[in-house]
């Protein structure tokens, strides 16, 4: 898909923008970070505020 | 010859605006349309109402521009989290999850949802697209341009160099970076005073004047001004909030005493805990004039230009901007409408635009660069919601009367604002030399706190006869304040603030013709060619765009009457 | 009756029971009449419809009448127990009109008002037997319109949809996507807190070791120059193209005459 192309292709912006301000030391950091963000996809699209429900509890 | 689209949004003021052979075709703000108050997502809406407007669809865009470069974010974002180790660890998750959740991809989601090549979408530099917005609008061919706001990706301040001759060009010429930062330092202290942090700054503005700048010696602990021009912030006493706030921290209530709670009604008579709040945002404009005033000096040593241009979001504060325009030495400023992030959005196409070959847009001489409202519409709608709807013969001169009888009118016409200002497109009209009226506006419409003034809009030509210092380059986009002259400080009571001045707008009849009109009718009524100018809109949204939303609000309000077009619509039959 | 009213029944009279509780779900209340009323502003202005927008709009109005009155009692009763009051309710949007079309939104909106209104007549007999006759009457007040919004809505759809068994087809796909929904929302909850607590990990393991790298440079309070040079080909710093100085131009003409008549205002 060219969205994951579009993605990847960032991801590889990203780090050489670290690496070429000599926070080289950071990548690692970055690349566990984006991993963990993976459990963000379950969030996109959804309101903070549910409209129409009134919460039971 | 380009069309170049440029894009603000994922923090806060998301707006859009479209750039096509270098004229400034559309600017809509997303808020508008969506009816969120500062709505933060992505300006998809307003995206494709630009180009709507236009009749271009987003094949034919040439380029598309996001305001700030979201990389050279993350990295401020993740490095200041880190640098701040251990503090920062309850927003650390946060802070990086907005970022790596989605604003770190924006440049391809942008592409993804307009349906634009990916080749086609790229960045531009926060505070660049700040100069561009106010350089580029003005009506100077050089200039010096100072761009002051929170904090961009990583900067806070910045000075440029506007010029014509070999080519335009923005040079930049220093910058001062995070976490040293005006508007951090106006935030904070928002946040402090109980107000909402991107909304309530003017508030404190209004609510100086109440005060005396008592607390210097406290607040040169918060800040501390170079010969330079530069600034220092006393680190300690502000807090990480999110990934690109700063808020107050507990050193900051030890040292101003507690802060004050949200939403607690207002008491500036008869409480001195009040009175000690209004004294230290008056402490703060002061120290926020001045620290301005530096910076201003110091572009003006290095430039020797005599014009300076605003942006950013420090520079909406009127006083602040009325203040420089009298002592910085500069003979001509000019701050752009949209100071805030919304202007980067059009700061953005411009540069897009001139890099592409196009000339420089001509300058701003109109606020209203948004979507039309459509009278037929309204009519329609009007009569299926049981609203009384006739056209008047005369617009101008029935608002003129009902205003001179005390009326409050909701003023609609073409195109909306661009900017968080009413300029005479979407705004309410009073009597400013009845008392009444404007108890009756704040009391049941616009329900605001006491100390906040309402301003006044006079003709251009008459304007010095009211305001001192009226009219400049200034007071067409309400972003100054000017001292009422002492003969008619009475009488202007109304649009009159505690401290004698007002934030008043200047309007001419090439610019905008219908709200002209009116003040022309204005003066041959009540003598008088000023009305008072709030925002046609409720408390807590944004103002209003097209007809629905006006029709809501006649329905929900007791305004006297809506005029759109030439149409009167009231409750009730015509 | 529904599983989620029965159970709702059951938990009543606990809820409202526990202190500062009973404020807060006010205020949750507030922020939903808030969202829904976004919600029915866009329907309004996409809807191809001049009647259904002035329902949509009255709807709209409808809601944020409510949002006030329970954002009200809410700072009532939190100031009755010394708690601060929340701040003015605000909601954000998941443009429902444009995701679900006309149709399957107002299958959605008439579901959450039919559910809202058992739930508030619920709630109304609860405070009417406790003896707090102003919040029993906030809800009373609320019911009345939540019943004409119900009927409203049902009325519409069978007329969208054409006919009684394509609009029951509709809410049933409706109530389909609702539990979809709702399973996204826990997930979101679930994926959140996981990430959080992941994340301070992170932070608490790698952080010391970052730290000392960065705390190399710290940056003076003075005038800096650009960081660095930009990384990737955006807009250049320094447009090169030699231009003549623009020839003064007639101030920006009021657009509005002059552009061609969009064929569909997407903003509308």
């Amino acid at each position: 898909m060219s969205r994951l192309g579009n993605r990847l292709r960032t991801i590889g912006r990203i780090l050489r923008h670290f690496a070429s301000r000599q926070r080289w030391f950071l990548v690692p950091l970055l690349l566990v970070l984006l991993c963990a963000g993976v459990l963000l996809l379950a969030t996109g699209g959804l309101s903070y505020v549910a409209p129409f429900i009134y919460s039971i509890f | 010859m380009a069309a170049v689209l440029g894009i603000s949004g994922e923090y806060h003021d998301a707006a859009a605006a479209l750039v096509v052979d270098g004229v400034i075709v559309a600017a809509v703000q997303e808020e508008r349309l969506s009816r969120i108050k500062n709505d933060a997502r992505l300006p998809l809406h307003a995206a494709r109402a630009c180009l709507a407007h236009a009749g271009l669809a987003a094949g034919d865009l040439d380029r598309v521009v996001f305001y700030e470069d979201p990389i050279e974010k993350l990295e401020r974002v993740l490095v200041s989290t880190l640098r701040t180790f251990p503090r920062a660890l309850r927003q650390f998750p946060r802070a990086l999850g907005t970022q790596l959740g989605g604003k770190v991809w924006v440049i391809d989601r942008i592409a993804e949802a307009l349906g634009v090549a990916r080749d086609r979408v790229s960045s531009t530099e926060h505070h660049r697209a700040h100069a561009a917005s106010a350089f580029f609008t003005s009506p100077y061919p050089r200039a010096a341009v100072l761009t002051v706001d929170g904090v961009g990706e990583a900067t806070s301040t910045a000075l440029w160099h506007g010029t014509h001759g070999d080519g335009t060009q923005l040079r930049e010429l220093g910058r001062i970076e995070y976490p040293h930062s005006l508007g951090l330092l106006y935030a904070g202290l928002t946040a402090y005073l109980g107000f909402e942090v991107n909304e309530g700054e003017y508030k404190v503005m209004g609510l100086a004047a109440y005060g005396q700048p008592r607390l210097r010696d406290e607040f040169a602990r918060l800040i501390r001004l170079h010969d330079d021009g530069t600034f220092e912030l006393g680190l300690p006493y502000f807090a990480y909030l999110a990934d690109a706030d700063l808020g107050f921290g507990p050193a900051m209530e030890a040292l101003l005493g507690p802060r004050r709670p949200p939403h607690r009604p207002w008491d500036l008579e008869h409480s001195a805990d009040d009175r000690r709040y209004a004294d230290i945002a008056a402490t703060l404009q002061q120290v926020t004039e001045e620290a301005l005033l530096g910076l201003a000096r110091e572009a003006r040593r290095r430039t020797g230009s005599f014009a300076l241009c605003l942006a950013g979001g420090v520079a909406l504060n009127a006083v602040a901007n009325a203040r420089l325009a009298r002592e910085s030495g500069f003979d001509r400023v000019f701050v752009h409408p949209a100071a805030g992030d919304a202007g980067g959005a059009l700061g953005a196409a411009i540069l897009g635009a001139i890099e592409l070959g196009d000339p420089r847009p001509s300058a701003l001489t109109s606020a209203a660069l948004g979507l039309p409202i459509d009278p037929g519409a309204a009519c329609q709608l009007a009569r299926e919601l049981g609203l009384g709807v006739r056209t008047a013969g005369d617009v101008a001169g029935e608002v003129a009367q009902l205003v001179a009888t005390g009326k409050i009118v909701a003023f609609c016409q073409g195109r909306f604002e661009w900017g968080p200002r009413a300029l005479g497109q979407r705004s309410i009209l009073a009597n400013p030399a009845d008392p009444d009226s404007r108890e009756r506006l704040n009391r049941a419409i616009k329900r605001r706190e006491p100390f906040r003034p309402f301003a006044p809009v006079v003709l251009r030509d008459r304007a010095a006869t009211y305001f001192e210092g009226a009219p400049d380059d200034l007071t067409p986009f309400m972003t100054t304040v000017c001292p009422i002259t002492a003969a008619y400080r009475e009488r202007l009571a109304s649009v009159r603030h505690v401290d004698g001045s007002a934030r008043v707008q200047t309007v001419e009849p090439a610019t905008a013709p219908e709200l002209a009109a009116v003040l022309a009718a204005l003066d041959r009524t009540i003598g008088l060619p000023i009305a008072l100018n709030t925002s046609f809109n409720g408390a807590g949204e944004p103002i209003i765009a097209n007809e629905i939303d006006a029709l809501g609000f006649l329905m929900s309000h007791p305004i006297d009457a809506l005029v759109v077009g030439e149409l009167v619509i009231t409750r009730g039959a015509a | 009756m529904t599983l989620r009213h029965a159970l709702a029944a059951l938990v009543t009279p606990v809820v409202w029971r526990v202190p500062g509780h009973g404020g807060r779900k006010l205020y949750g209340f507030a922020r939903a009449e808030q969202a829904s009323r976004i919600d029915l502003l866009l329907a309004a202005q996409r809807t191809p419809s001049l009647a259904r927008r002035a329902a949509y709009l009255r709807h709209a109005l409808d809601e944020t009448r409510h949002a006030a009155m329970f954002w009200r009692r809410s700072t009532e009763l939190r100031l009755d127990e010394q708690r601060a009051p929340f701040t003015p309710p605000i909601a954000d949007t998941e443009d429902l009109f444009e995701r679900l079309g006309e149709r399957r939104f107002l299958a959605f909106v008439h579901r959450g008002e039919q559910r809202g209104r058992a739930q508030f007549e619920l709630y109304a007999r609860h405070f009417g037997k406790r003896g707090d006759g102003r919040t029993e009457a906030l809800f009373q007040a609320i019911l009345v319109d939540e019943q004409r919004h119900e009927s409203y809505t049902r009325a519409l759809l069978v007329e969208l949809a054409g006919g009684e068994g394509a609009a029951r087809a509709e809410l049933r796909r409706a109530a389909l996507w609702e539990a979809w929904r709702m399973w996204r929302r826990a997930g979101r909850a679930v994926a959140g807190a996981i990430y959080t607590i992941a994340m301070m990990g992170i932070y608490l393991v790698t952080g010391p070791v970052a730290a000392l790298g960065l705390r190399a440079a710290k940056r003076p309070a003075t005038w800096q120059l650009s960081a660095s040079p930009a990384p990737e080909p955006t807009v250049p710093q320094k447009p090169t193209m030699s231009q003549k100085l623009p020839v003064p131009q007639p101030p920006l003409p009021h657009v509005r005459a002059e552009l061609p008549k969009p064929a569909r205002e997407a903003g509308r």
